[in-house]
């Protein structure tokens, strides 16, 4: 099977605090992987570190044939992550987000019929005009998770999506992420969620003390 | 009501230690070392002070000598008493748009939910929101008190005697203007604890209004029955009440009696509060004024960019319905965005920045020397540098959506930079425009210049950001301002085409400074391309 995503020696220091260890590890075309680990144990980090908000000590990061620090343009045409705090500009709405993301990304095309398929599976169409300050957390997520959904991409990386929202908006996101999966994405989740830790993913990995291991 | 203490004092402490820190002291350091110092700042601030007071208490005797030789004491009661109603008037706004009762976040949950007595919750308030406001009083106090003393002193130096002139006259001034100012501090309260619990009624804001007419009426007769004005007795008597108390302590007479009298009124007034709190809603008040407190600790600890967030948040309210979706694509996203921020957070003070560069491009225009062009161009790169980058820190605070954009760091950068370039370019254009006109010449090198300097203040400015700031930081939605280095440096990339054209004279010069300002901006703004790259 063709590797979307292929990590190889990552490894991220503070000084001489080591936040992860070399790490590598590989995700195919379609596959859903899940990630857990303590708190501080390195989620995040190597999340941010194949994403490249964080520049890695040592190390390689592919989707597809492009390598980070050589094509970080194509990397990131091809790679989308949503993080669990997502921030967002106060002056614009939801819809402007949105907007904004879609512009930037040159797929205008048909964007108000996507972005009102993908808001209404959230269920913040009728919030669409809101400035996000004024949504819970959960609508914030659900909007971190439109900004991804309205762009396109080959690899989804999501850093602990279910921990604000409700079981039936968890149920709507796991189905839309097989979907995804089904259209040949590949999605690394980061959860401490017991259920879809053991259920919802294809494999699962382990973070302890910025070790990666397979479980 | 324990709690309450311990929970204010606390608080009170807090904000001693905070304005203690200016003078590097820790109140809670229990060491000699520690004490010693305390004893060292009473003493070295003691001698300061007062020796400030006696340097403000010439200039305030020579205007007081100059405007009322008369009878300077009463000048200085009419000053008093003119400052007390513009603070009234102030204090008196801000108490009937919301609670004069401010509660933080923290204390909305911790304090406004127990179950107390509100008219103690109030009293308990009081104490350190009237102290910060008397402090300006007691200097204006002190200054007015010395003033007086200085006016009867002879010309030569200081003696003993005239020290202990100076203390006396200080000493009776702060006493006086104590208990008046307290009595107005706990008026005010009375009138928008009361004005809030009547749920902020038309009919509550007229007999509000009727009262502080009154209060307003008082004082101002006041004022006018020091210089003797003849006014009618109904008015001489509401005006005595309010310039007698004060003239005891600027003047001579029996300062006990006067006293007693104040205090019995700043009692009475307390009492007043007292039994006017009794309806007094915290939940009500922390609702009103915890989003203030918010913003006013934000700035207080420098976490600026939080604040800034925090005041647009509360300007736009809930939603807004998208008028304007261009077609553009790609890096002209941003300047799309920027131009939809830009509108919504248009504000007065942001119409005052414009005003700037547009007088500093007239001056341009009209000094032709070399030294006042270079004053011009340091406090435009003030308010530019940070005018500039203002969107460029914003997206730095987006970090990781800004990182996810399929858009080039060098177009990124230029194209965070271009839409406020463009403004501050038109503005500064129709400054030189206006002033060419007023001088009959239209200065094209200067208008040529300009895309030059702004390049190399935007540069400077992004580069110094850039070289300050952590991807911890940006993490965390903390982007540095532009700092004094960014701004001196920028105020130097900017003034060299200029002293360039002021020492090179004709055409030649003019085209020197062009070419020189196109080379320090390029040079600039891939210094600050290549700074962004050690973003670690």
């Amino acid at each position: 099977m063709e590797a979307k995503l292929t990590v190889r020696n990552l490894s991220k220091k503070y000084r001489q605090f080591v936040a992860l260890a070399p790490t590598n590890f590989s995700l195919n075309s379609g596959e859903i992987v899940t990630l857990s680990g303590q708190n501080g144990s390195g989620k995040t980090t190597l999340l941010s570190c194949i994403t490249g908000l964080v520049r890695a000590t040592t190390g390689t990061v592919h989707v597809g044939a492009f390598e980070l620090s050589e094509d970080e343009l194509e990397v990131r045409r091809r790679l989308a992550f949503v993080p669990d705090v997502s921030r967002f500009y106060v002056e614009l709405t939801a819809w402007e987000h949105l907007r904004f993301i879609a512009m930037a990304n040159d797929v205008l095309e048909v964007f108000e019929i996507r972005a009102e398929e993908i808001l209404r599976g959230l269920g913040l169409w009728d919030v669409r005009d809101q400035f996000p300050h004024n949504y819970s957390r959960g609508m914030q997520l659900k909007l971190g998770l439109a900004m991804a959904f309205i762009r396109p991409f080959e690899v989804l990386l999501l850093d602990e999506p279910t921990s604000a929202l409700d079981e039936e908006s968890v149920s709507i996101l796991l189905d839309k992420l097989r979907i995804l999966c089904q259209h040949g994405a590949s999605i690394l989740m980061s959860s401490h969620d017991p259920a879809i830790k053991t259920q919802f993913g294809d494999r699962q990995l382990l973070i302890e003390n910025g070790v990666l291991r397979e479980v | 009501m324990g709690a309450i203490h311990w929970i204010r004092s606390r608080q009170e402490s807090e904000e001693l230690a905070y304005w203690a820190s200016f003078v590097n002291f820790d109140p809670k350091d229990r060491s000699f070392n520690n004490r010693i110092y305390l004893v060292y700042l009473l003493i070295f601030f003691s001698l300061w002070w007062f020796m400030v007071m006696i340097w403000f208490a010439e200039a305030g005797a020579m205007l007081m000598n100059a405007i009322y030789p008369t009878n300077p004491a009463s000048l200085a009661v009419a000053l008093v008493l003119v400052v007390l109603l513009v603070w009234f008037v102030v204090f008196m706004i801000q108490s009937l748009r919301r609670s004069p009762v401010e509660f933080s976040g923290e204390d909305a949950y911790l304090v406004c939910q127990m179950p107390l007595k509100p008219q103690w919750l109030v009293l308990r308030w009081m104490a350190m929101p009237w102290f910060k406001s008397l402090v300006l009083f007691l200097l204006l106090g002190i200054v007015l008190g010395f003033s007086l003393a200085r006016t009867g002193l002879a010309e030569s130096g200081l003696t003993g005697q005239d020290l202990s002139g100076y203390f006396r006259l200080g000493t009776r001034a702060v006493l006086a203007l104590i208990p008046f100012h307290l009595t107005l501090f706990t008026l005010n309260w009375v009138l928008g604890v009361w004005f809030m619990n009547r749920q902020r009624k038309f009919t509550a804001l007229l007999i509000v209004i009727a009262i502080c007419l009154v209060v307003l009426a008082s004082m101002g007769f006041g004022i006018a029955g020091v210089f003797n004005a003849d006014l009618p007795a109904a008015f001489e008597i509401l005006g005595r009440l309010m310039s007698k108390n004060l003239q005891v302590g600027f003047d001579d007479g029996s300062l006990g009696r006067v006293l007693a009298y104040s205090w019995g009124a700043a009692f009475g007034s307390l009492v007043v509060l007292f039994f006017d709190a009794r309806r007094f809603s915290p939940s009500r008040a922390a609702q009103e004024t915890r989003a203030g407190v918010l913003l006013r600790n934000l700035r207080r600890y420098g976490l600026y960019t939080q604040a800034k967030e925090k005041k647009v948040q509360r300007r736009l309210g809930l939603d807004r319905r998208a008028t304007w979706l261009p077609n553009w694509e790609g890096a002209a996203a941003l300047v799309w965005k920027d131009m939809v921020q830009t509108w919504r957070t248009f504000s007065l003070g942001k119409f005052f920045i414009l005003f700037s560069f547009f007088i500093t491009a007239l001056g341009l225009a009209l000094l032709p020397g070399l030294s006042g062009r270079m004053l011009l161009i340091l406090t435009w790169t003030m308010q530019a540098s940070n005018f500039l980058t203002d969107r460029l820190g914003q997206d730095l605070a987006h970090w990781a959506t800004v990182r996810q954009l399929p858009i080039r760091y060098q177009r990124w950068i230029l194209a965070e930079v271009v839409f406020s370039g463009g403004i501050v370019l038109l503005v500064s254009l129709a400054g030189l425009t206006v002033g060419g006109g007023l001088v009959g010449r239209f200065p094209l090198a200067e208008a040529l210049m300009l895309p030059g300097m702004i390049a190399a203040v935007a540069g400077v400015a992004a580069f110094v950001m850039f070289r300050n700031t952590n991807v911890a930081l940006l993490l965390s939605g903390q982007v540095p301002g532009v700092n004094e280095f960014g701004v001196l440096g920028g105020a130097v990339a900017a003034a060299v085409p200029i002293v360039i054209k002021g020492m090179l004279v004709g055409p030649i010069g003019s085209l020197a400074a062009v070419l020189a300002s196109l080379l320090v901006g390029f040079y600039t703004v891939n210094m600050a391309i290549n700074g962004y790259r050690t973003i670690e």
